[in-house]
């Protein structure tokens, strides 16, 4: 260290003084150094003072912002109480807690601390969410703090106040946000459950992110499992795998999958792979149920094939073919189309096996005692397992007997049952089990408004559905246009045939009545000649006798002996006595011939009379006597013929060709009942008696014969057209049902008979005598005990 | 066939008209002992040329002939000699032939084939009787008018 040199010092003095000066100098310079210091120290020292105030401070709003997101990790978290926890803790973090008090006003709720009061001293942060003005943050000091600092507040508590209120904001937004998540979840799951639809989220690995309720309800809980521990029973990594798949193409996929215990139920699964917002690919497979729509699609097509089917046999039904034909295959197509076991098709008809094995007619008691003769049910078609139609049993059913005969009879409009095996209505239980058949149907075959016809039944292997009762009956009214139909077409041959008939008659009318014209001629003549003979042999043989006389008195008077001799011996040649006798009688004979070659002329002329279709006044004995007149050749080889007329019986207005026909018929129809009775030995000949009375306003004609009767089970059918017992040729089964249509119909009378096996039948016939006649009780005739019948 | 004999009592003629031989030769024979001429006509025209050329008091027709029918023969006669009593006998018995002989032909009766030849004789003889009355009737009719006539003229 070097000084400078204090002036009058010596050296050493000097030197010492300078040594002395430098080390003031020098404490000097320490002192302000010192000083310096000491002021640096104070400053230091304040700086440090403050630092520390602020520190705590820091550390309290630290500690609410650390309460705040403590909150924020509650399980219960909820955003009013967390709101309302967050202002409760927000004084603390002020520099002067004890007279801090916070609110918050957000939209139009508000959470405040309960000394809250608004005063001067405020300190304000906007609540901002989603980019606008929500509400306000305040803090507010209830009285000014006593403090240093330039005004009430720090700085840190404006910038805490700030980043509180930007917090609640983003908290807002993150809830808001949430929630919307959550609603649109829940609204995704609640279509999923309306729409019946599965959705499973399954990432690459196949590692199951998310399952919709109902498929987990369904499923158990499968989150965080593998999805082909879930989904794929047999196993993952399959090849074809549709996640896998998925992922490689990158591409939508849609599958059918059958699913559900036994497969039962068919999805439709549309696995569509994603990206997520780290980029992460998966897969969402959305499964639909769709095993109604399929089976209602199925149903559908089953339903046009059938409409198809239907339609086809319509339409062929329409075309040629036999009823027989044409219900054969409405029984076939029941088979076809509806997948019956069997199908068959009975017609009501008259009874016609009655005598015949049926065994229905055996049975006479209990509820099946077939009490219809006249009418019955007649299998005519059949096709599934039994095709045949001549099974002793269900070749026939009787009319309201079992399920089949008590549809026919309307006392069940249908028969259905779903449960044939069990159904206490089905007769046969345990065939129907055993044969595995669930379901019968019997269908009345009737057209609207029309008696029935007949009866469609089915035994199937499966439940019919409501549609298939509709389209079954459907088929039956077709069934039912099909028997009208070829009713129709019988009646209508029926009818051309009546006028083929007719016009034959009335040919073989003209004819006869042309024949009878020419006949007469000849008659004339041969009459007058036959007349002329007779009137001029006995003007000969007046003259043989005169020549007898002569040759007599010739002889006594000796005339001459040669010539006498000759003349005697020629008379004595020539048989003449019996000349004489017989030539007379041969001639009346002749003539009485002729006289009855004539009368068949005129009943043959009058029985035909060609113009016979208007109503005239008819002699009815006379038309009975022309027609025994003309049927003679019929009757006169069995019966004798016994006629008891009226004579006072009235002209009745009829249709005299007709009228006459019926007679005919009567006669012939006796005569070949009696010539029956003869061929079976019960007698050698019968007697035909015909009968006429008047009856109040009526007349009464009985033709009654002593042949073999009518048998008990035909008596119903005897009026049908075209029933016959007679052998082929000897009758077309006609002349009844014309003599019933010509009386009945035309002439609005009766005809009714009364028979007895073995001992014969009467019919009688009755014909108003007026337009409107009183209905008399008919007396019958008394020839048999049996009963009318009226038909 | 004997000479008319002359005046009033001369003898009836009656004409038979059929197209069937036997018919004509059959009624000649029960009708020969009736006092009156038969006189026959196989056809309607031949019947037609007899009425001109000689007369006839009373005509037996059959209805059905080839050529002129019976009912033609009939209306001509109606027309042509009103006097002729006319009959009809037919085996053709139908309504429409009795009507136009009635209507056209103004027949005195009608029979059918076979008829009895007794029946036929007294008809006969009845249309004649009937036919003589006309004439007289008709006769003394004149002379009424002739005395009339000159009762006047005087």
């Amino acid at each position: 260290m070097t000084s400078a040199p204090i002036q009058g010092l010596p050296d050493a003095q000097s030197e010492r003084t300078a040594q002395l000066a430098l080390m003031i100098d020098d404490l000097a310079a320490a002192n302000r150094r010192l000083e310096e210091e000491i002021l640096l120290r104070q400053a230091a020292e304040e700086s440090l003072r403050e630092l520390s105030c602020e520190l705590v401070n820091r550390i309290r709003q630290m500690d609410c912002l650390e309460a705040i997101s403590e909150l924020l990790q509650e399980p219960e978290f909820s955003e009013d109480l967390f709101l309302q926890k967050v202002i409760t803790i927000l004084p603390a973090a002020w520099q002067f807690p004890d007279i801090a008090c916070a609110r918050l006003i957000l939209e139009d709720k508000q959470y405040a601390t309960s000394n809250f009061q608004e005063t001067l001293w405020r300190l304000s942060a906007p609540v901002i969410v989603d980019g606008g003005l929500c509400g306000a943050l305040d803090v507010c000091y209830l009285r000014e703090p006593v403090t240093d600092s330039p005004g009430p507040f720090l700085r840190g508590e404006r910038t805490l106040i700030h980043s509180v209120a930007e917090r609640i904001g983003k908290l807002i937004e993150q809830t808001r946000a949430e929630g919307r998540i959550k609603a649109l979840k829940r609204l995704i799951e609640l279509v999923l459950g309306a729409t019946n639809t599965g959705l499973t989220i399954v990432d690459a690995d196949f590692n199951v992110v998310y399952v919709d309720p109902a498929t987990e309800k369904l499923r158990g809980a499968c989150a965080g499992k593998k999805c082909h521990e879930h989904f794929c029973p047999d196993g993952g990594g399959c090849p074809t795998c549709h996640v896998a798949e998925a992922l490689r193409t990158k591409k939508p996929m849609v599958r059918e999958v059958a699913d559900g215990a036994d497969s039962q139920r068919v999805f439709q699964v549309t696995s569509t792979p994603f990206q997520d917002e780290q980029g992460r690919w998966l897969v969402a497979h959305v499964s639909a149920d769709i095993t109604q729509r399929k089976a209602a699609e199925e149903k559908r097509e089953k339903m046009l094939l059938r409409q198809q089917g239907v339609s086809r046999l319509q339409r062929s039904l329409l075309g040629p073919g036999t009823l027989e034909e044409k219900l054969k295959s409405i029984t076939e197509a029941v088979v076809n189309l509806f997948e019956a076991d069997f199908c068959r098709i009975w017609v009501i008809r008259p009874g016609d096996l009655c005598q015949q094995g049926c065994i229905h007619a055996e049975v006479h008691e209990g509820p099946h005692v077939c009490r219809h003769r006249e009418r019955c049910l007649h299998l005519v078609a059949s096709s599934g397992r039994y095709t045949h139609i001549d099974g002793q049993v269900h070749r026939r059913v009787p009319f309201g007997c079992y399920k089949i005969g008590r549809v026919a009879a309307d006392q069940d409009t249908k028969f259905l049952t779903n449960d044939a095996a069990n159904d206490p209505r089905v007769h046969n239980r345990q065939w129907a089990r055993e044969l595995g058949l669930v379901s019968f149907a019997g269908y009345r075959i009737h057209v609207t408004g029309g008696e029935t016809l007949g009866v469609l039944a089915l035994f199937a292997a499966r439940p019919l559905s409501d549609d298939e009762d509709a389209m079954l009956e459907g088929l039956s009214s077709t069934a039912a246009r099909v028997i009208w139909q070829a009713a129709l077409d019988e009646a209508l041959r029926q009818s051309q045939h009546d006028l083929a008939q007719a016009q034959r008659l009335e040919a073989i009318g003209q004819l006869a009545a042309g024949i009878a014209h020419e006949i007469n001629t000849p008659i004339q003549y041969i009459g007058d000649n036959l007349r002329f003979f007779r009137e001029a042999f006995g003007t000969i043989a007046d003259l043989f006798a005169k020549g007898q006389q002569f040759l007599e008195a010739l002889k006594q008077e000796g005339g001459p002996a040669e010539l006498i001799r000759n003349v005697e011996s020629a008379v004595r040649h020539s048989d003449m006595e019996f000349l004489l006798d017989e030539i007379p009688k041969a001639i009346e004979q002749s003539i009485e011939g002729v006289e009855r070659v004539s009368s068949i002329v005129r009943a043959m002329k009058e029985f035909s009379h060609p113009a016979g279709a208007e109503f005239k006044s008819v002699d009815l004995n006379r038309a009975i006597q022309n027609t025994l007149t003309i049927s003679r050749n019929e009757w006169k080889y069995v019966a004798d013929l016994v006629t008891d007329l009226d004579p006072e019986l009235p002209p009745v207005q009829c249709l005299p060709n007709e009228i006459n026909q019926v007679i005919l018929n009567l006669v012939v129809n006796a005569a070949q009942a009696i010539a029956k009775a003869v061929e079976d030995g019960l007698r050698s000949r019968g007697t035909i008696t015909l009968r006429s009375r008047r009856e109040g306003d009526w007349a009464r004609i009985d033709v009654e014969d002593t042949g073999t009767g009518i048998p008990e089970a035909i008596r119903p059918r005897i009026f049908d057209h075209f029933f016959t017992t007679k052998e082929v040729g000897k009758g077309t089964g006609q002349g009844l049902s014309i003599a019933r249509a010509i009386v009945v119909k035309k002439h609005g009378g009766t005809i009714t008979f009364q028979t007895e096996v073995g001992r014969g039948t009467v019919f009688t016939v009755r014909l108003p005598l007026t337009d409107k006649p009183r209905p008399v009780q008919p007396e019958p005739p008394k020839a048999f005990p049996s009963p009318e019948f009226v038909i | 066939m004997t000479a008319l004999v002359s005046g009033l009592a001369r003898q009836h003629t009656v004409l038979l008209v059929d197209d069937d031989e036997h018919v004509l030769h059959a009624l000649v024979r029960v009708l020969r002992h009736q006092p009156y001429q038969l006189a026959t006509a196989r056809s309607g025209e031949e019947a037609m040329w007899l009425l001109k050329i000689r007369p006839v008091d009373v005509m037996v027709v059959d209805e059905h002939m080839p050529g002129m029918s019976g009912t033609e023969l009939l209306a001509w006669a109606a027309k042509n000699c009103p006097e002729v009593m006319r009959i009809v006998l037919t085996g053709h018995a139908t309504v429409e032939t009795a009507v136009r002989a009635i209507n056209d032909g103004g027949v005195y009766h009608f029979f059918t084939k076979p008829c009895d030849d007794v029946q036929l004789a007294l008809t006969i003889r009845k249309a004649l009787e009937h036919k003589d009355l006309l004439q007289e009737n008709r006769r003394l009719l004149a002379m009424l008018e002739q005395a009339h006539n000159s009762c006047h003229d005087k």
